[in-house]
C-alpha cells in the first residue's frame, strides 16, 4: 500500500433500521474515500451513525445498500466467507468494550486472529504475539488474563490484537470510551503510529482529545458524512 | 485452525471457565447412570438366560404318582421322549452331619441326586452315575455349613473344593424307627464317600453345601434313616427334562397320559420373562431418553453462554465452518473428559457394590461383572449426543448478526 492510496471507497451507502412503529434511516447515501497513511476521526452526537459506519466498514454488518471498496474489490457483492477473510487479513478491529477471550491470557488472546490467517501458517504466533504486546507496551503482562489488566491494558491487547496479522486498515469504535484520560492519550498515540506505518486508521470517538491526533475530522449528521477539517 | 490448536485450546478453555464445570458434572453424572443401567439390564438378562439353562429346578417337573399304575408310572414317565432322569422327590436330598465339622463350621452338607447328563454339564469329566456307589463331587467353593443353604456365607471359611478331591468324607446319621406311635433314634450309622471331583456352585445356582452322590447311595441311605413305615410312594415323581424349550411339550404329553402335574413346581414362567424383559428395556430407554435430554439440554445451555465468544471470532475473521468445527472439537472434548470422569466413577461404585454386597448375590447365582459393551454403547451415546446438540446449537447462532451475537456478552 501507499500513503495517500485510496484504502477504503464508499459510494451512496445507506443503512435503515426497522422498529415497530417506524424505518430509521440512519445513513443516507454517504460518499466518502479514506486513504492510507491518514487517521480519520468520525464524530457526532449519540445516535448520529457513527457506531453504524464503523461496523459496516468493518464488514461486521451486511444489510446496507450502496458500494463498498477496499483497494479495488467491491466488498458489498462478496459472500460470507470472503468477507471474513477480508476482515480477518485486511481489517483490525478495536472495540470499546475491548472484547477480548475471559479465558485466554494477554498474548493468546493476540494469537486469535493469527490462527485463521495463511500468512501466520509457518511463523512462531506465540513470538509475534509478545512482540506485538511489547510494541504497546505490555511486555510485563503477556501472562495476564483480561481480568488481571486495567482498562487501559486491556485496550491495549485489544491494539495488538487487531494488529496481529499487519492489516492495511485500522478500525475502532470509541476506543477511549471506558477509559481516563492518561490512558486515553496513550491509546491514541498507539493509534497515530499506525499512521507512520502507511495504514489507513478509522477511529469512531466523541472524545475531544481525538482532535489533536486527526489528520482528517469527519461529522455524521442527518445521515450523512461532512469533512470538518 | 490446526486440529492440534484446536485441541489444546479446547483444554485451555475446559479448565479455565470454570462455568463448563457444571456441564462436565452433568454429563459425568449422565455417563454413571447410562453405564449403570446398562450394566445391570446386561448382568439381569445374564441372570435370566444362566437361571434358565444352568438351575436344574426350571426344567425339573413335579408329577403325582399314578396309584393306577403298577410302578406308580415310572417307567412311562421314563419313556416320554425328552425325559433325561426321573426319580422318587423322597430321594432328592438329605442334609446330613459330616466329619468336615470344626469350629467355624457346623459340617451340615446336603447331599442330592441328579441326572447324569446334568452332572457331565456342570462337573465335566467326573460324572457319577446313578448306578455308582460311595463316591461324590463336592462344590468347588465348598461352605459345609447350615448356614449355606441361607445364603449366609462367611468367605473367609470357604474351602476350595479341590483340596477335597481323592479324600474321603464320612456322613453320620441316626436310623429310625417307630415306637408305637412316636418315632425313635436307632442305630447310629457312618458312611464314607470318596470326593471324585468338583462342580461349579455358582454355575450351578446350588447353595455351598450341596455335594451329588449316586441316586443308589441316596437311596439306600434314606431307606435306613426314614422309618420304613413312611410311604415313599405318595411322594411325587421328579421328571428332569433334557431342555428349558421342551418342558411345554413334555408337561403336555405328561398331562395326556393322565398324570397330574404340581403347578407351584418351579419353572420358568416364559410370560414373567418376557414381561421382566420388556420392563427392563422400557426402563432402559426411558432412562437413555432422559438422559439424552438432559445431556442436549447441558450441551445446548453451555453453547448458548459461547454467543459472545461466536460473535467475536466472526469479527476476527473466523469463517462459519472454522468455528463450527471448533465448537465441535470442543465438545468433543468436553464429552470425552466427562467420559473420562464418569467412567471412573462408574468403576470405583461397582468395585464398592461388589466388595459390598454384590458378591453375596453370586450364591444366587446373579453374577455382577463389568461390561464393555455398556460402556462402549455410553461412550457412543454421549458422544453423539453431544456432537449433535452441538452441531445444531452452533449452526444457528453462527447465523445470528455478528453485532447481536458480541451484545449477548454474559
Amino acid at each position: 500500500m501507499n500513503k495517500n492510496e485510496i484504502a477504503i471507497s464508499l459510494k451512496d451507502i445507506s443503512k435503515k433500521y426497522q422498529t415497530e412503529t417506524e424505518t430509521i434511516e440512519v445513513l443516507k447515501d454517504v460518499t466518502i474515500s479514506f486513504k492510507y497513511g491518514k487517521f480519520y476521526a468520525i464524530m457526532g452526537h449519540s445516535g448520529s451513525g457513527k457506531s453504524t459506519l464503523i461496523k459496516l466498514l468493518g464488514l461486521l454488518d451486511d444489510k446496507y445498500s450502496g458500494r463498498y471498496t477496499i483497494g479495488d474489490k467491491n466488498v458489498s457483492e462478496l459472500n460470507d466467507d470472503k468477507c471474513s477473510e477480508i476482515r480477518n487479513d485486511k481489517i483490525g478491529f478495536i472495540f470499546q468494550d475491548y472484547n477480548l477471550d475471559p479465558y485466554l491470557k494477554a498474548y493468546e488472546n493476540v494469537i486469535v486472529p493469527m490462527r485463521v490467517n495463511k500468512k501466520n501458517k509457518k511463523i512462531d504466533k506465540k513470538e509475534k504475539a509478545i512482540s506485538l504486546l511489547e510494541s504497546v507496551g505490555l511486555e510485563k503482562r503477556i501472562n495476564h488474563f483480561p481480568r488481571q489488566l486495567s482498562g487501559g491494558e486491556q485496550q491495549r491487547v485489544s491494539i495488538a490484537r487487531a494488529l496481529a496479522n499487519d492489516p492495511d486498515i485500522i478500525l475502532a469504535d470509541e476506543p477511549t470510551g471506558n477509559l481516563d484520560e492518561k490512558n486515553e492519550k496513550i491509546i491514541f498515540e498507539n493509534l497515530k503510529r499506525l499512521t507512520n506505518q502507511g495504514k489507513c486508521v478509522i477511529v469512531v470517538s466523541h472524545s475531544n482529545e481525538v482532535k489533536k491526533y486527526a489528520d482528517c475530522l469527519l461529522e455524521i449528521k442527518n445521515g450523512n458524512i461532512e469533512e470538518l477539517i | 485452525m490446526s486440529f492440534k490448536e484446536n485441541i489444546i485450546t479446547s483444554f485451555y478453555k475446559l479448565i479455565r471457565n470454570k462455568k463448563n464445570g457444571y456441564h462436565l458434572f452433568v454429563v459425568s453424572v449422565c455417563v454413571v447412570v447410562l453405564i449403570a443401567v446398562l450394566q445391570f439390564n446386561k448382568n439381569l438378562k445374564n441372570f435370566i438366560n444362566a437361571s434358565e439353562n444352568s438351575n436344574i429346578e426350571f426344567r425339573t417337573l413335579n408329577i403325582a404318582p399314578k396309584s393306577t399304575e403298577e410302578d406308580y408310572g415310572f417307567s412311562k414317565l421314563q419313556n416320554i421322549k425328552h425325559v433325561e432322569f426321573v426319580y422318587n422327590s423322597f430321594y432328592s436330598s438329605i442334609t446330613i452331619d459330616s466329619d468336615l465339622k470344626n469350629d467355624k463350621v457346623d459340617g451340615m452338607i446336603n447331599l442330592r441326586v441328579t441326572s447324569d447328563e446334568y452332572l457331565r454339564q456342570i462337573a465335566g469329566e467326573n460324572v457319577i452315575k446313578n448306578t455308582d456307589s460311595g463316591i461324590m463331587i463336592c462344590p468347588n467353593r465348598f461352605y459345609p455349613d447350615s448356614n449355606a443353604l441361607n445364603l449366609k456365607i462367611n468367605e473367609k471359611e470357604i474351602i476350595n473344593g479341590n483340596e477335597f478331591v481323592g479324600k474321603d468324607v464320612t456322613v453320620n446319621y441316626f436310623t429310625k424307627r417307630f415306637e408305637g406311635s412316636i418315632i425313635v433314634r436307632d442305630e447310629e450309622v457312618e458312611q464314607k464317600f470318596n470326593v471324585i471331583g468338583t462342580y461349579d456352585s455358582e454355575q450351578a445356582m446350588q447353595p455351598n453345601n450341596v455335594c451329588y452322590i449316586a441316586f443308589n447311595d441316596i437311596k439306600k441311605l434314606l431307606d435306613k434313616k426314614v422309618a420304613k413305615e413312611v410311604n415313599r410312594n405318595s411322594y411325587y415323581w421328579y421328571v428332569i427334562v433334557d431342555e428349558v424349550k421342551n418342558v411345554d411339550k413334555t408337561m403336555e404329553e405328561i398331562k395326556k397320559m393322565g398324570f397330574r402335574i404340581d403347578d407351584n413346581q418351579t419353572q420358568i414362567d416364559e410370560e414373567q420373562v418376557s414381561s421382566i424383559n420388556m420392563i427392563l428395556l422400557f426402563i432402559t430407554i426411558l432412562t437413555m431418553v432422559s438422559l439424552v435430554t438432559i445431556t442436549a439440554f447441558y450441551t445446548h445451555k453451555k453453547i448458548e453462554l459461547e454467543s459472545y465468544n461466536i460473535g467475536l471470532l466472526r469479527a476476527l475473521g473466523y469463517k462459519k465452518r472454522t468455528i463450527r468445527l471448533s465448537y465441535i472439537i470442543e465438545n468433543f472434548v468436553s464429552a470425552f473428559v466427562s467420559l473420562l470422569i464418569g467412567s471412573l466413577l462408574s468403576i470405583i461404585i461397582f468395585i464398592a457394590l461388589k466388595m459390598t454386597f454384590l458378591d453375596n448375590l453370586s450364591y444366587i447365582g446373579y453374577s455382577a461383572n463389568l461390561d464393555i459393551a455398556s460402556y462402549l454403547i455410553a461412550y457412543t451415546v454421549i458422544i453423539i449426543v453431544n456432537l449433535i446438540s452441538s452441531a445444531i446449537v452452533i449452526s444457528i447462532k453462527i447465523n445470528k448478526n455478528i453485532i447481536s451475537l458480541i451484545g449477548e456478552k454474559i
